[in-house]
C-alpha cells in the first residue's frame, strides 16, 4: 500500500528544519529519518500524517565524535555507521554487541539512530541502552536547546519527552567507568526480529568488588526499565552467581511485561531474571580483564 | 547415448529475466488502460448478510464499475467441490470474505470507495474449533452441501465434514489385544502460509473479439482456464490463460482466487483491470495450509513389533472446500498416517472439516507434514518408552520392496534403507554429545506425480530446436530442465535449444505443476517428442541416402552412417529434407503416459538440536538428509527444491504460525508470521542416493514434495534425546519449550 497523500518538506539546516516544526506544531506533523519505523506505518494506514518533514537532508547532525571523554552521536547517524566505529567500540561498546540484533543490514543501512531512540519502543535495543549508559538526549527547537536525562526521557509506548515543535539532534553517552565491562543480550525468535526480552549491563569492578552497575531491560513494560533496586543489591558486592541472581530477582520484580504472541506475562518475567543474571555475568567477566 | 548435458549446472532459461527485473508476472503485463479492482470483505467470521447498499460507491468520482453477488452470475465453484460463491450473499463465512469489489483508476479511490459501501449483517455465533465442528450440538455451516457439484463420499450425518477418508487393514481389536503395551498420543500443526512472494492476484483484458485474456498464476493453465470457463459460463476456447512467470507457487495457485471478479469489473467499466492481494489478504483470505489435529494409538510389542495402529485426523478446512484440488477433497497425505512401517492390523480415519476459519488450500505435500510430525513423533516415543534405539526401531520396522504398507498399497524399487542409512551416517548419530544437546531422526515416504503430458519439438533449417511447452514456470527451473532434456536427446549443445512457453490457447497438452510431477510427466514428454523428433529425421536421412536406419547414429547434432565417412547429415540439414526442401520447420508432438508409477520415494533426515534449559532456546546444530534421487538433470534445481523445502520445514518446526482468535488471523503480515531467514538455517548436509534408478527422463526420481516433512518431527525427536520433553505442537515456541521443562522439573524435582 501507499501512504495518504501528505505535504513534503525537506530542510537543509537543523534550523530552518525547527522553523518547520514550530510553524507546524498545530498541524498534523512528524519528523521523517530512516523511515524505517515511520514509513511502514504510514504505509498500512495505520498513522496518516498532514506534514512530513524529511530531516536527511541534515548532513550537520550525522556524525559520531569523543565528548567529554565519552560519545556525542549526531540523531541522523545510521546504525550501520555506529555499528562499524572505533570510536563507538571503545567508548560504548555496548552500542557495538547490540546494533547487529537491530533489524537487518538493509535497516540498518537507513535507520538512524536517533529514529530509534524518539522512535521509543520498548522492545527495541536502543533505547535501553540509552536508559542503561545514562545517555543525555539534546534536543532542539527554534531559539535553543535542551538536554533531557534518558531516565525521563521515555514516557510510555512509543511516546517520549520530545515536544511538537522539537527535534532530537544529539545523543551523549558518558565516558564509561574505569575497569567496567558490559553485556547486552536479548531473547528472540529469530535473529534480527524484536527483542522479547533484553538486558543491558554495564559493571564496574573495584579490588574485586562491584563499585557500580548499572542495568536496564527491554521487553518488560511499556518503556524500558532500569533496574535500580537490583544495581543497589551489587554495589560492594562480590561478582558471584549468587549475587547476580539476586540482582536478576529483584530487577524481574521491576518489571510490568504485558503478554503478546511472543510470550506470556510470566515468561518475560522468568526471563528477564535469567538474562540479566547472565548479562551481569558477562559484563563482571570482562570488567575483570578490563 | 550423449548425456552430457545430463547432471551439467546449466543456467535457468529464464534466469537473466528474472535478476534484471524484465521477467513479467500477473501484474506486470503491460496492457493499456489497465485500471485497479479491490474487495470488500467481511469483519465477521460468521453473518447473515441482510442489506448490501453500494449506492453511494457507484456515484463516487473516479470509481468506474461496482459489482455486488447481485449484479453477477455469482455461481457455486471450485476445484473439486463447489462451496465458494464468486462474491458472498446471503451469508459469510469467514473473515475476510468479499462481499463487493470496486474499480477505479487509482487503487486509492477504489479503496475509498470500499468505506462507501453498507452492509447490515446478522451476526452468528461462529464455529471455530474443528472438534466442536463436528459435534451434534454444532451449527451446519453449509446446509445445501447435498446438493453441492464435486461433493465427496460423506456418511450421513457427519457434521460439517468437507471430507471423509477411511483406511483400514488386518483386525485392529485383534492388534490391540495382541499387544504387550498400547501408547495413546494427540499431535497438532499450526495453520501456515505457503509465503510465496508473490500474493495471489490477476489481471484480465477481454478483446475486441470477446477473448478473455487472463494474466494469472498459470501453474495449471488448461485446468484453470475450465474452471473459469465453466464459471462464467463462456465456452473454453473463449478464454486464454497467457504465459507469465509465477513468483511462487508451493501447491497454492491453481484455482481462481481473484479472475471472475477483474472479469466481471473488466466487463462493467469496459477496462482491463487487475486485483492483487496485499499481504493483509494473503493471509485472510489466501488458501493456507490446515491446522491439524491427530491423534494415534499403537500397540505395540516389547520387542517393538507393531501390532496395531489406529489414527484419526482432523484438519481445519475452513469456510469452504474449493480450493482443494483432488476429487475427495482431502489432504492426501492423511492416508500416509501408517509412514514407511510394517502395520498389519491398522484405522485410518481423517476428516477435513467446516468452521469459520479461512479456506484451507494445499501446500507442498498436503497433508504430509502434519501427519508425519505425529507419526514420527510418536513412533519415537514409543522405541525411546520401549528401550529401543530409535535407529533400530525404525530399521526393524520399516517395510521392505514387495510389502504391504499400513493401508495395502506395495511399493516398488525401495531405497529407503539406504536412505535412512547414509541420513545417519551425514550426522553426529551415535556420538557422544554434550548436555542440552540432542538428535532425532524422522523418515517419510512419498509418491511420485503421475499424469499425461504432450509436447512439441520444431526444428528449424538452422538446426535450432524449439520446445513449445505448456510447463508453467514457478521458479524450481522446470524450462531448463527441459531444455537439458532435449538437447541431451537431441545430442546438442543447450544454446540449440530454445525454451518457447507459451499460453492455454497454443500449448500441447501439460498437467500443470503440482504433486511433484513435472520432471517425470512433463519432462517425460519433452523426452518423448525429443526421441519422436531424432527417431522421424532420421529415418528421413535414411530413406534419402538409403543407409541402415540402424546403423545410423545422432551425435553432436548430426546423424552419422556407423564405420563409414558418409558427410552426417546435421540435424537442421535432416529437417530441410523432411519438409521436402522448404525451408520452413518442421514439427514433432509426442505424448507421454505416466499414469501408473510404483516407485515410492524417501526422505530421512537427522537433526541435532541443543536446548537452552533456561529459557527453552532452541538451536538447530546440524541436519543431514538423505534422499533417492535417482539421476539428477540441473543438480542447482535439485538441491534448490530440497534445500528450499528443508527451509520449510525449518520454518514450521520454529516458527511459522497463522495465529487465530476468534476466527481473525493476528499476524497477518510477515513480521509478525516469520518465515526463516539465511541466519536461521543451519549446516546442512544433503546425501543424494543417485544409483536408484526411477522413471523419470534418464532415470531419475521425483524430489519436490518431502524435503520439508521429516524435518519438525526429527527436531522433535531431537528435543526429546536432549531434555526429554516431547512437544506435540508444531511450530515449537521458547516458551512451550520452557513449559515442558518445568513441567518435567516438577515432575522429577531431583532432576533425573
Ligand atoms: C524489518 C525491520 C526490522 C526491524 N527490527 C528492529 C529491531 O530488531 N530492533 C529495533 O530496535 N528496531 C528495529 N527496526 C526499526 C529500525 O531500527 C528503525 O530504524 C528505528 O526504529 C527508527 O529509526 P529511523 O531512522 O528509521 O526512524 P523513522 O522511521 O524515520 O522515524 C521513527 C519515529 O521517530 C521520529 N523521529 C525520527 N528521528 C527523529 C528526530 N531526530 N527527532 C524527533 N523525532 C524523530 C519519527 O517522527 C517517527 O515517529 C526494524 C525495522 C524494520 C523495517
Amino acid at each position: 500500500m501507499k501512504p495518504a497523500p501528505f505535504f513534503y518538506h525537506a530542510p537543509t539546516s537543523v534550523d530552518e528544519a525547527v522553523a518547520l516544526l514550530q510553524d507546524l506544531q498545530e498541524e498534523d506533523s512528524k519528523v521523517l529519518a530512516g523511515g524505517q519505523s515511520l514509513m511502514p506505518v504510514l504505509n498500512m494506514r495505520l498513522a496518516r500524517v498532514k506534514h512530513l518533514i524529511d530531516i536527511n537532508k541534515l548532513h550537520d547532525l550525522d556524525y559520531i565524535r569523543p565528548f567529554d571523554g565519552g560519545l556525542a552521536i549526531g540523531a541522523l547517524t545510521r546504525h550501520r555507521m555506529a555499528e562499524h566505529s572505533t570510536d563507538v567500540a571503545t567508548r560504548a561498546p555496548l552500542i557495538t554487541e547490540a546494533l547487529p540484533l537491530v533489524g537487518d543490514r538493509q535497516v540498518r543501512f537507513r535507520g538512524t539512530i536517533g529514529g530509534s531512540i524518539a522512535h521509543a519502543d520498548p522492545v527495541a535495543e536502543l533505547p535501553t541502552i540509552a536508559l542503561a549508559l545514562d545517555a543525555d538526549l539534546v534536543v532542539s527547537k527554534r531559539g535553543g536547546s535542551r538536554t533531557v536525562p534518558a531516565s525521563e526521557f521515555f514516557i510510555t509506548f512509543l511516546t517520549t519527552a520530545i515536544e511538537d515543535d522539537e527535534l532530537l539532534t544529539e545523543i551523549r553517552i558518558p565516558a564509561p567507568p574505569a575497569h567496567s565491562g558490559h553485556a547486552f543480550l536479548e531473547l528472540s525468535r529469530q535473529l534480527g526480529t524484536y527483542a522479547i526480552v533484553s538486558a543491558a549491563a554495564v559493571v564496574a569492578l573495584d579490588g574485586g568488588r562491584i563499585s557500580e552497575a548499572r542495568l536496564a531491560l527491554g521487553g518488560v513494560g511499556s518503556t524500558p526499565i532500569r533496574a535500580l533496586r537490583a544495581e543497589e543489591s551489587l554495589r560492594g558486592q562480590a561478582p558471584t552467581i549468587e549475587a547476580f541472581t539476586e540482582a536478576g530477582r529483584l530487577a524481574s520484580e521491576a518489571t510490568d511485561p504485558s503478554a503478546d504472541v511472543h510470550g506470556s506475562i510470566e515468561y518475560r518475567r522468568e526471563m528477564a531474571a535469567v538474562y540479566v543474571r547472565r548479562a551481569l555475568k558477562v559484563a563482571a567477566e570482562r570488567a575483570a580483564v578490563a | 547415448m550423449a548425456t552430457s548435458v545430463i547432471g551439467q549446472r546449466a543456467p535457468r532459461t529464464e534466469g537473466a529475466g528474472k535478476v534484471t527485473g524484465q521477467a513479467h508476472y500477473a501484474l506486470d503485463v503491460p496492457v493499456a488502460g489497465m485500471v485497479w479492482g479491490k474487495a470488500l470483505r467481511s469483519p465477521h467470521p460468521y453473518a447473515l448478510i441482510k442489506r448490501v447498499d453500494a449506492s453511494k460507491a457507484r456515484t463516487m468520482p473516479g470509481v468506474l464499475a461496482v459489482i455486488t453477488a447481485k449484479d453477477i452470475r455469482n455461481v457455486l465453484h471450485g476445484r473439486r467441490v463447489y462451496d465458494l460463491p464468486i462474491l458472498a450473499e446471503n451469508v459469510v463465512r469467514f473473515i475476510g470474505e468479499k462481499i463487493a469489489v470496486v474499480a477505479a483508476e487509482d487503487p486509492a479511490i477504489a479503496e475509498a470507495a470500499l468505506d462507501l459501501i453498507e452492509v447490515d449483517y446478522e451476526i452468528l455465533d461462529p464455529v471455530l474449533d474443528p472438534l466442536h465442528a463436528m459435534d451434534d450440538d454444532a451449527p451446519v455451516l453449509h446446509p445445501d452441501q447435498r446438493s453441492y457439484t464435486g461433493l465427496p463420499k460423506i456418511p450421513e450425518g457427519q457434521r460439517n465434514a468437507q471430507s471423509y477418508g477411511h483406511w483400514e487393514k488386518g483386525d485392529i481389536e485383534a492388534g490391540f489385544a495382541e499387544a504387550d503395551r498400547v501408547f495413546e498420543e494427540t499431535y497438532s500443526s499450526a495453520m501456515t502460509h505457503q509465503a510465496h512472494i508473490e500474493p495471489q492476484g490477476g489481471a484480465v483484458w477481454i478483446d475486441d473479439d470477446g477473448i478473455i485474456h487472463v494474466y494469472g498464476h498459470p501453474k495449471n493453465p488448461l485446468g484453470q482456464r475450465k474452471q473459469l470457463a465453466e464459471a462464467l459460463d463462456v465456452p473454453e476456447d473463449k478464454v486464454i490463460y497467457e504465459f507469465v512467470r509465477i513468483g511462487g507457487d508451493y501447491g497454492n495457485k491453481g484455482g481462481l482466487m481473484d479472475v471472475p471478479l477483474c472479469y466481471y469489473l473488466s466487463r462493467a467499466c469496459g477496462r482491463p483491470v487487475r486485483m492483487t492481494h496485499t499481504f493483509k489478504e494473503e493471509f485472510m483470505a489466501g488458501s493456507p495450509r490446515h491446522p491439524s489435529v491427530i491423534h494415534m494409538r499403537t500397540g505395540v510389542k516389547r520387542d517393538g513389533t507393531i501390532t496395531a495402529h489406529q489414527v484419526r485426523s482432523i484438519f481445519d478446512g475452513g469456510a469452504y472446500g474449493a480450493h482443494k484440488p483432488v476429487p475427495n477433497v482431502d489432504v492426501g497425505g492423511a492416508r500416509k498416517a501408517g509412514g514407511v512401517y510394517r502395520i498389519p492390523n491398522c484405522k485410518i480415519e481423517s476428516y477435513v472439516v467446516y468452521t469459520n476459519h479461512v479456506p484451507g488450500g494445499f501446500m507442498r505435500a498436503p497433508g504430509d507434514s502434519q501427519t508425519i510430525f505425529a507419526l514420527e513423533s510418536h513412533v519415537d516415543d514409543i522405541a525411546r518408552d520401549l528401550g529401543i534405539d530409535p535407529l533400530e526401531f525404525r530399521r526393524k520396522n520399516m517395510i521392505q520392496e514387495g510389502e504391504a504398507d499400513a493401508t495395502g498399497d506395495v511399493w516398488r524399487d525401495l531405497y529407503w534403507r539406504q536412505c535412512l542409512d547414509a541420513a545417519v551416517a551425514g550426522s553426529n548419530w551415535g556420538k557422544p554429545k554434550p548436555p542440552n544437546v540432542g538428535r532425532g531422526i524422522a523418515i517419510t515416504h512419498r509418491h511420485i506425480g503421475e499424469g499425461e503430458a504432450e509436447s512439441l519439438i520444431r526444428v528449424d533449417p538452422s538446426g535450432q530446436i524449439t520446445v513449445v511447452t505448456g510447463t508453467p514456470d514457478a521458479g524450481m527451473g522446470a524450462h531448463v530442465m527441459e531444455q537439458q532434456i532435449a538437447a541431451a536427446v537431441l545430442t546438442v549443445p543447450l544454446e540449440q535449444v530454445t525454451i518457447l512457453p507459451v499460453g492455454s490457447d497454443i500449448m500441447p497438452f501439460d498437467p500443470g505443476l503440482g504433486a511433484g510431477r513435472t520432471t517425470h510427466v512433463s519432462g517425460g514428454a519433452v523426452n518423448a517428442a525429443a526421441e519422436k523428433t531424432r527417431d522421424e529425421l532420421r529415418a528421413v536421412v535414411a530413406e534419402n541416402r538409403g543407409w541402415p536406419e540402424d546403423d545410423i547414429v545422432l551425435k553432436e547434432g548430426a546423424f552419422h552412417l556407423s564405420g563409414s565417412t558418409e558427410q552426417p547429415v546435421t540435424l537442421g540439414q535432416a529437417a530441410v529434407e523432411a519438409a521436402y526442401g522448404r525451408s520452413g520447420p518442421v514439427e514433432f508432438l509426442a505424448r507421454f503416459d505416466g499414469r501408473k508409477v510404483f516407485t515410492e520415494l524417501c526422505m530421512a533426515q537427522v537433526a541435532e538440536v541443543e536446548v537452552d534449559p533456561e529459557t527453552g532456546q532452541l538451536s538447530i546444530l546440524h541436519v543431514s538428509a538423505a534422499c533417492d534421487s535417482g539421476t539428477i538433470i540441473n543438480p542447482p534445481a535439485a538441491e534448490g527444491q530440497v534445500e528450499g523445502a528443508f527451509v520449510q520445514g525449518v520454518g514450521l518446526a520454529m516458527s511459522e504460525e497463522m495465529i487465530l482468535e476468534d476466527g481473525r488471523v493476528t499476524n497477518p503480515s510477515f513480521g509478525d508470521y516469520k518465515i526463516p531467514t539465511a541466519a536461521d538455517i543451519p549446516p546442512f548436509t544433503l546425501t543424494w542416493i543417485e544409483d536408484a534408478p526411477g522413471p523419470l527422463p534418464f532415470g531419475g526420481r521425483a524430489l519436490a514434495e518431502h524435503g520439508h516433512i521429516p524435518t519438525s518431527p526429527a527436531i522433535a525427536n531431537a528435543i526429546r534425546d536432549a531434555v526429554g520433553i516431547r512437544l506435540k505442537s508444531i511450530p515449537f515456541r521458547p516458551e512451550a519449550i520452557y513449559d515442558a521443562l518445568q513441567a518435567k522439573n516438577e515432575r522429577e524435582p531431583e532432576g533425573r
